[in-house]
């Protein structure tokens, strides 16, 4: 799993949780959930690692261990190779700095009674980062190319798509280490997307950010990821280049998503549509 | 919210007229309750006469009488102060007792919605202040503290406190799933940070909403306790009263119930349309056309 | 009249000061199946409503919507209502709205059969049965039995199509039908309705802003923006060489498996800007402020040519082949 000296940045060995679900019987003990069984997953710095699976494989769950707001009801989670719940408040400080997250939906990340300029201003107050506040803010803005124009407006006056670049903004502002981005483009109109995620792999690049992509789209994924986490069940079933794993999908849920994927040159039988 | 073609469509279910009917609903509804209000506020400065000074030799003089313009009733005591009073009685009462109500409704509400050990004792108590008799309630409270101001206001509160509870649970529930709540919690925020900078803003349109809705309730109610004698009674003046007074009256003189009954109907229109024409003004559907 | 299952001429859908849909026509045939593809904001969903005849009081059309003999822009609730569900039905988005939570998803089917078909209660039980049979739901009798809440989203859209074609109509209208579920779910819905179209020759209308679901159902597309339509034609002459700017755009920002990379990072072609706003359409051709081919003629508005493949563009991209 690891590379001659490096260590992960994220780690996560042998995470279980359980959800308890509400009493069917006043007897006994009430049922539990597993939303994730012995999930290993790991991602080395500056990587871009994707997690795919339908909706019900455990993708949210894990996601809300990965950014810290969940305690994994077993296993272990480690950022830069120290387990990140049993460790000193300073270095949950720290993680909360470095890892950031953008969500699927933009309309519900903002508080629609707050300007941009207020909602951005939130994570340096939250996080208690000092500096000119305002210096940052406009860095961030014209890093996902937006304008400081949009500091006074509201979130209704931005588009689906815009909106989710000022999310990504946000999460830049604590200049992260690690960007965990929950389908970040699901609802965004296609033509958007592909700014988005355009935008995302520049981020990458530039700012040597380890991405870790959630989505339940194969196609999208491996446009933006150089490894491919596949989940069903609540557990980790294969692992592989984007690649790899459609030409050689190893188990029934990979081939299930691999068979589902559709593209605009071929019917729904697979075959050609054009000569 | 996105303008998806399903808001568009519900938007377009009332239409341009419907639109400019709560417009006017609203205005309509406001400058009645404001007339009222006026009234009531120019009351606690000046009275024409003194409401309980009571002269037979002037006893039922009709409306339009010169100084007294409401007439008097079968005591020679001056309508149109009593009217001024009764109003200004009725809208102290149903604010103070709604305002107090919105604060402890509130207050549990977003208690309830925020932290999950609290819901149920919290919802089962509001059920419980729900379930009991409002009458007897304020009977039994009559009978300890004595009848009067304070003994409505409380029991009208304790009428009300259980339906924004309900409101202010169900829509700070609504909030709170909110994705920018969680982000909000990811930055380290304070539950008292999130939840006076991120609910109590979010759902102050629907609380302003109730509060005009139970205000009018209020009245109503009021008038029905000091009907009944167990809200106000003489010295203090309210248009309740003044019905239970023109109840023991009836057959003997002219009707004296009308006055006070239209003061009431008028009140509690005006506060019910304003409550409409707010609801529907900050109704999401509508709130598209902002830009 | 009897040779299209729908035409629709120079539909206009305004509210008010807003015009959302601005003068569209088009025809199917019967049997035909048609895409209708656009992102949000270019008045698809608002078509879809008012060719069945749903949009909401406010609303305000013109022009013409014909099917069955009737123009349904035009036409009394009540005919309307002997036309849906019967010679036209829809398949919408959200299965689980779409579906009344409060009553048994057996009754649901067998109102459809007993109100338009006229069948006894038994009859209609019996189709019903027959149509989840064709829908490859496994155990029929539960699912009547069963309330839409019990059932997951995949069954759900299965039912909402079964209960599309218990008539066997002349045209099914489906709006985004597999958006809201799963993406291995979505193969199994599209080829479902896929044969059921076939078998029973019905028209299909697929609207969506997905492009490779419109490629693997329908023969013909037509794209819309900005309320109009830009470009229509088969799906062959379209998705492979598209002549409007904006289909090419959109081709172009789809993921493609055949272009996989192995690291990953390839750039998506995006297109620059966003959809105008529908209060805030510019003069002109729409796509113009985003175009890289705008020239100053398309400030005035262009209208669909009469080649094969239309398209409603003053720069259009010429054709790589001959004669498509």
């Amino acid at each position: 799993m690891t590379e001659n000296n490096q260590q992960p940045i994220f780690q996560a060995i042998g995470v279980c949780q359980e959800y308890k679900l509400p009493r069917t019987s006043l007897l006994g003990k009430p049922p539990v959930l597993d939303a994730l069984k012995e999930v290993d997953f790991y991602a080395m710095e500056g990587e871009s690692v994707g997690i795919v699976g339908e909706s019900g494989a455990g993708k949210s769950t894990l996601t809300r261990i990965l950014v810290g707001m969940e305690k994994p009801t077993s296993g272990i989670f480690k950022f830069k190779n120290q387990d990140v719940w049993n460790s000193d408040d300073d270095f949950k400080h720290e993680f909360r700095r470095s890892v950031q997250m953008v969500l699927q939906n933009p309309r519900s990340s903002f508080d629609p009674r707050m300007t941009i300029g207020q909602s951005l201003l939130q994570p340096l107050k939250g996080l208690k980062i000092g500096g000119n506040h305002q210096a940052r803010i406009n860095e961030v803005l014209s890093q996902v190319g937006l304008g400081q124009d949009a500091l006074k407006k509201y979130p209704y006056e931005f588009s689906g798509g815009q909106l989710q670049r000022v999310a990504i903004a946000r999460a830049l502002i604590p200049n992260p280490k690690v960007l965990i981005a929950d389908e970040p483009v699901s609802a965004l109109d296609v033509s958007i997307q592909a700014q988005v995620l355009n935008l995302l792999n520049d981020l990458v690049k530039d700012l040597k950010l380890t991405l870790i992509l959630i989505t339940h789209d194969l196609s999208v994924v491996s446009y933006v990821t150089s490894r491919v986490a596949i989940m069903g069940h609540g557990r980790i079933v294969e692992t592989g280049t984007p690649k790899f794993l459609f030409q050689n999908p190893q188990s029934e849920i990979t081939r299930s998503l691999v068979d589902s994927v559709l593209t605009v040159g071929k019917g729904i039988e697979g075959e050609s549509l054009f000569q | 919210m996105r303008i998806t073609t399903k808001r568009l469509n519900n938007r377009a279910n009332k239409g341009k007229k419907g639109r400019k009917k709560s417009r006017v609903l609203l205005i309509v509804g406001s400058l009645i309750t404001l007339v009222m209000f006026v009234i009531g506020l120019v009351s606690i400065f000046w009275i024409p006469l003194d409401v309980n000074e009571s002269d037979p030799s002037i006893r039922m003089l009709p409306i339009g009488t010169p100084g007294h313009l409401f007439g008097t009733d079968f005591l020679g005591r001056d309508m149109t102060s009593m009217l001024m009073a009764g109003v200004r009685t009725s809208i102290m009462i149903g604010a103070c007792s709604t305002f107090l109500a919105l604060i402890i409704g509130t207050m549990f509400g977003v208690l309830a919605a925020s932290i999950s050990k609290l819901d149920e004792p919290i919802m089962r108590t509001a059920d419980i202040f729900m379930a009991m008799p409002g009458i007897i309630f304020a009977l039994v409270l009559a009978s300890t503290i004595g009848a009067g101001y304070l003994t409505t206001i409380l029991a009208l509160a304790s009428f009300f406190t259980p339906a924004f509870v309900r409101v202010t649970r169900a829509s700070s529930m609504r909030v709170l799933a909110e994705d920018y709540i969680s982000v909000a919690r990811l930055y380290g925020r304070s539950r008292t940070f999130i939840t006076f900078r991120h609910v109590l803003p979010n759902i102050s349109s629907i609380l302003i909403v109730q509060f005009t809705i139970y205000f009018a309730a209020g009245i109503l109610t009021e008038a029905g306790l000091s009907f009944l004698g167990v809200g106000i009674n003489r010295p203090s003046v309210s248009l309740g009263m003044m019905l239970q007074e023109a109840v023991e009256q009836i057959g003997i003189t002219d009707p004296l119930g009308v006055w006070p009954g239209l003061g009431i109907v008028i009140l509690v229109i005006g506060l019910n349309l304003m409550g409409d024409g707010l609801r529907d003004y900050f109704d999401p559907r509508f709130s598209q056309r902002a830009r | 009249m009897d040779t299209f299952a729908l035409k629709v001429e120079n539909l206009v859908v305004s509210l008010g000061d807003l015009i959302a849909v601005r003068g569209i026509s088009f025809e199917i045939k019967k049997g035909e199946r048609w895409g209708l593809v656009g992102e949000s904001g270019a008045g698809k969903s608002l078509t879809a409503l008012a060719i069945m005849g749903l949009l909401q009081d406010g609303w305000k059309t013109s022009g013409s919507v014909w099917h069955d003999g009737i123009n349904i822009l035009t036409a009394s609730d009540k005919k309307l209502s002997t036309l849906r569900g019967r010679t036209m039905s829809m398949v919408f988005q959200d299965p689980t709205t779409a579906l009344n939570p409060v009553a048994k998803v057996g009754n649901q089917i067998t109102w459809i059969l007993r109100h338009h078909m006229r069948l006894n209660e038994k009859e209609a039980v019996e189709q019903a049965l027959a149509l989840l049979n064709k829908m490859n739901l496994p155990r029929p009798e539960s699912i009547m039995d069963s309330y839409p809440h019990q059932l997951s989203g995949g069954q759900r859209q299965r039912i909402m199509i079964a209960m599309g074609l218990a008539c066997y109509p002349e045209l099914i209208i489906a709006d985004e039908p597999t958006t809201a579920l799963d993406v291995t779910v979505q193969k199994q819905v599209l080829r479902l309705l896929d044969d059921a179209v076939t078998e029973r020759n019905c028209g299909l209308l697929l609207i969506t802003h997905d492009l490779p679901v419109i490629a693997a159902m329908c023969e013909n597309v037509a794209v819309m923006y900005g309320g109009r339509i830009v470009e229509t034609g088969s799906i062959s002459q379209v998705f492979k060489n598209p002549r409007h700017p904006y289909t090419k755009g959109l081709l172009a920002s789809q993921p493609t498996l055949d272009n996989i990379d192995l690291e990953g990072g390839t750039r998506l072609t995006s297109i620059r800007g966003s959809v105008p706003p529908l209060y805030a359409m510019p003069e002109g051709c729409a796509f113009a402020e985003r175009c890289d081919f705008a020239t100053d003629k398309c400030k005035e508005l262009p209208e669909l040519d009469n080649e094969t493949q239309r398209v409603a563009c003053w720069n259009p991209i010429a054709l790589s082949q001959k004669g498509v």
